[in-house]
């Protein structure tokens, strides 16, 4: 068991660094995509930054609690982006029948796809979410590790979404667009203040397109530690990728049996 | 009249060189180093109306450019053309409406919409109108049997059946010249002997002059009259199909696959490429020897399973051409002045 | 010479129209934006409600308008065809060479195709985010002098981000990668097209900004018309919008002029 989960991190690992490597060998270019990336996420807080010399706080939250915000979802988005890049292009793998690939190899197939693929300009995410993280004040080497470790567990959530979304494409054939709208949705609700949203709307928040655990509670942790939401967090994010998992398994056995290619010849 | 006349037409490229690295990046920025290619040099030929003509050559051999000068893409370094009475680099406008051209590869048509949308487009940027388009679509329909899927999207097409509706797209406004820049290419053999046969129709049935480039000899054999040969930019043969046939293209090679292994063999009267166990490929000079004489030979020692006959490539044929002497009253090498 | 001028005009309507037409050949795609701006009105509906409340204002106007207003960058936005790819890889690959050789103009072609696809995306996105927006935050009362300005303000300014992305799409004779011009000039609108905000809303040093630069009369000039109109603003608006046109237009020409040399020497 314990070989098993130390195999499972060598074999992340290696396809980190490889994919790493591979970025890196057109310095150039990885350089750039990095800057753009950060300067890209900059021009969001923008607005922001605009709208707060208007307003004091916005249902409680100031200038700052938005700037960890946004920390938090580029950490998150990094998170996915660099260690689970496959989940991007998962659709378009099962439509076209690339997971025979995967399926002829000896390592657990969803881990490996979505391991396959790393986006170098995520790097541009993850140190503009560490800047924006140390712009908002009290950075500390504690602190910078929670931050990492919330932001870890946010693009396991985020990663574990996108698989259960892309997972359609077992049963409905190419459904990429769609898949890609709840993405989309998710990113967006988790870029806003948690206060401004109704109740009802909080909680689909909190469930269905959980934009609460890509970046409100990392907020929330992180300006006033609790351990119930630190808990809630890590709990949830073990479910959904148990869940993802589940379902991403389920789709399988159905191209396993073949049935995936009448969806195919019927797209 | 000659609808396409050309005088030493000559092109030459200035590419900048760069060494590597960014510091190479650098100096190019500074002191810029030009490496000139030549990719057609002084080439002069006459085409008349109604020809069926071929330019061929290898890869490189200066085909393209030399189209792309005569539809006025390129404007050349030296030299003269006129395409229709028009200098097709200073007129590129106004011969656009009397020239019609297919690039191989490039499409003119929507991928994602039927081929009849974009032959309603094309009509209207040709301004056809009404009653003259519509007659012109029928005709042309009939033309090149498009009717099964001229309604179906173009990306469901196959690559024959696209190619088809490209050139008939490229003659919509009765051009009086088509260039066809290697239309066969990617073709299956079936897909191949179709778009010959309708591009000879046409020439047939509408008059129109046809300048085609390729580099498959197949396709010189079966479509064309007259056959210009280029190679590194100059021309080295303008003559006819059938000369070039008779004096050129009689060289074969055969694919022999044994039905039991045959170790030992000897061809006298042909060039034995490659010879394993298994098989043999060999060169046959079908007018210094017949065929027959030949496998004749090979069935006394060898048992065969399959043996398939092919052109040889055309980069052999024009090593050919550059390596046979002339002879006397041979056409070649036509307009160097 | 007048029957030409028609002529070309009726090329250029068909080109329109088929781009139209391949737009919507797959419907799924082409709702897929609708979504997306469904999805950002509610949340601004919830985020200007939770701001303004009931009284409060921005540049003027109530959280009602910030959202209208907010409808009609967002359609701008969202509406604007890609063409400009499609362009600059014709440019960096050389097939451009081959559009040349067609009786039309290529910078004509593309504005019609550009204009073809943005009226049926237009019309798409704001009935859709219209409905969206009167069941949330309530109607927008225009008078109807104001929809003839602002339809006068689109046109103008689907104009104006058709000549911007085409000039950085020619980019493409001159450099290699000319992606990030692109990815450049989509965050500025955020910034100083007035995406979220009309940009008088904005601190002086940006407005400044703002109002020198191009962008909002892409982007914004037919919202502002909408939901806050005052005859001495429009016709500024659509000054600034003939203005820029006709600058960006100079650009475009030039640029083409000098780009198309290159491939009359140097080929694809």
């Amino acid at each position: 068991m314990l070989t098993e989960a130390k195999n499972t991190i060598k074999f992340i690992s290696q396809y980190f660094s490889a994919n790493l490597q591979s970025a890196m060998e057109y310095r150039g270019a990885f350089l750039s995509q990095v800057l753009f990336m950060f300067l890209n996420d900059l021009m969001l807080l923008f607005f922001w930054w605009v709208l707060f010399t208007k307003v004091e706080s916005l249902g409680g939250w100031n200038f700052q609690h938005v700037l960890l915000l946004h920390a938090a979802v580029s950490g998150s988005f990094a998170f996915q982006a660099l260690l689970f890049g496959g989940s991007f292009s998962l659709s378009r793998t099962i439509a076209e029948g690339r997971l025979d690939f995967y399926l002829a190899l000896p390592k657990p197939v969803l881990l490996h796809v979505l391991v396959s693929r790393s986006a170098p300009s995520a790097w541009g995410d993850l140190a503009f979410g560490l800047v924006m993280f140390w712009l908002a004040g009290s950075p500390s080497p504690g602190r910078i590790a929670a931050f990492l470790l919330l932001t870890f567990a946010g693009g396991v959530v985020m990663a574990s979404f996108t698989v259960l979304a892309k997972s359609l494409s077992f049963w409905l054939g190419h459904s990429s667009g769609l898949a890609d709208q709840l993405f989309e949705a998710l990113l967006s609700f988790s870029l806003y203040p948690e206060g401004i949203f109704s109740a009802g709307t909080r909680f689909l928040l909190y469930t269905l397109i959980p934009a609460a655990f890509v970046s409100y509670l990392p907020v929330k942790i992180l300006s006033e530690f609790s351990a119930l939401h630190a808990l809630l967090l890590i709990l949830f994010a073990l479910g959904i990728s148990l869940l993802a998992r589940f379902v991403f398994y389920r789709g399988l056995k159905r191209y396993e049996s073949g049935n995936l290619v009448a969806t195919i010849a019927a797209d | 009249m000659a609808v396409i006349e050309v005088q030493r037409l000559q092109k030459v490229f200035r590419a900048k060189t760069k060494e590597q690295g960014l510091r190479g990046s650098l100096k190019a920025l500074w002191r810029p180093t030009y490496n000139e290619i030549i990719a057609v040099k002084e080439i002069s030929f006459r085409v008349e109306t109604g020809e069926l003509l071929a330019f061929i050559g290898p890869n490189g051999a200066g085909k393209s450019t030399t189209i792309k000068m005569l539809t006025g893409i390129l404007t050349p370094t030296a030299g003269t053309a006129s395409v229709l009475g028009m200098v097709p680099w200073e007129k590129r406008r106004q011969l656009a409406y009397v020239i019609g051209s297919v690039f191989g590869q490039k499409s003119q048509l929507w991928y994602h919409l039927p081929a009849l949308d974009s032959f309603r487009l094309l009509g209207s940027i040709y301004e056809l109108e009404g009653k003259t388009y519509e007659k012109r679509l029928a005709q042309v329909v009939e033309l090149f049997e498009l009717d099964e899927f001229i309604k179906t999207p173009v990306r469901k097409l196959s690559l024959g059946q696209r190619m088809r509706c490209e050139i008939a797209a490229s003659i919509l406004h009765r051009p009086k010249v088509i260039f066809l820049d290697e239309p066969t290419i990617g073709l299956d053999v079936v897909a191949k002997l179709k778009i010959r046969e309708l591009i000879k129709r046409l020439n047939e049935e509408e008059k129109t002059t046809i300048f085609l480039t390729s580099h498959d000899a197949g396709d010189i054999e079966q479509l064309c009259r007259r056959v210009i040969v280029v190679n590194h930019g100059e021309m080295i043969l303008d003559t006819s199909t059938s000369y070039l046939k008779h004096n050129y293209l009689t060289t074969k090679i055969v694919n022999v696959r044994f039905a039991a292994p045959c170790p030992d063999l000897t061809l006298s009267q042909a060039e034995i490429i490659k010879h394993t166990e298994k098989g043999v490929k060999f060169r046959v000079d079908t007018k210094l020897v017949s065929i027959e004489n030949v496998l004749s030979e090979l069935f006394a020692q060898a048992h065969t399973a399959d043996i398939s006959v092919e052109e040889p490539p055309m980069e052999e044929i024009i090593r050919d051409i550059y390596g046979r002497p002339a002879e006397a009253g041979e056409q070649n090498a036509a307009g160097w002045n | 010479m007048q029957l030409a001028g028609t002529r070309a005009l009726h090329k250029y309507l068909r080109v329109a129209e088929v781009s139209l037409t391949n737009r919507i050949v797959y419907v799924a795609d082409h709702l897929a934006s609708s979504l997306f701006l469904i999805l950002i009105l509610f949340i601004f509906s919830q985020l200007w409600r939770t701001v303004l409340g009931e009284g409060g204002e921005i540049a003027g106007l109530d959280s009602t308008r910030m959202l209208w207003y907010m409808l009609f960058t967002e359609v701008m936005t969202l509406s604007t065809p890609n063409s400009h790819r499609m362009v600059s890889e014709e440019v960096k690959s050389g097939d451009i060479a081959y559009k040349l050789v067609r009786p039309y103009s290529y910078i004509l072609y593309y504005f019609a195709v550009h204009c073809g696809e943005f009226a049926i995306r237009c019309l798409t996105n704001l009935t859709i985010g219209a409905v969206f927006a009167y069941f949330v935050m309530g109607p927008l009362p225009v008078h109807w002098a104001q929809l003839l300005w602002a339809a006068l303000s689109t046109c103008l300014a689907a104009a104006v981000n058709f000549l911007m992305s085409f000039s950085l799409a020619l980019l493409a004779f001159w450099l290699e990668d000319n992606r990030p011009f692109f990815w450049i000039q989509n965050k500025m609108i955020f910034i100083f097209g007035g995406l979220f905000i009309p940009v008088e809303a904005y601190p002086a040093g940006l407005r400044l900004a703002s109002y020198l630069l191009p962008l909002r009369y892409g982007v914004s000039a037919p919202a502002r018309l909408l939901v806050d109109f005052n005859l001495a603003m429009a016709c500024q608006l659509l000054t600034g919008q003939i203005i820029w046109t006709a600058l960006l237009g100079l650009l475009v020409w030039a640029m083409f002029r000098k780009g198309v040399r290159r491939v009359h020497v140097n080929g694809g």
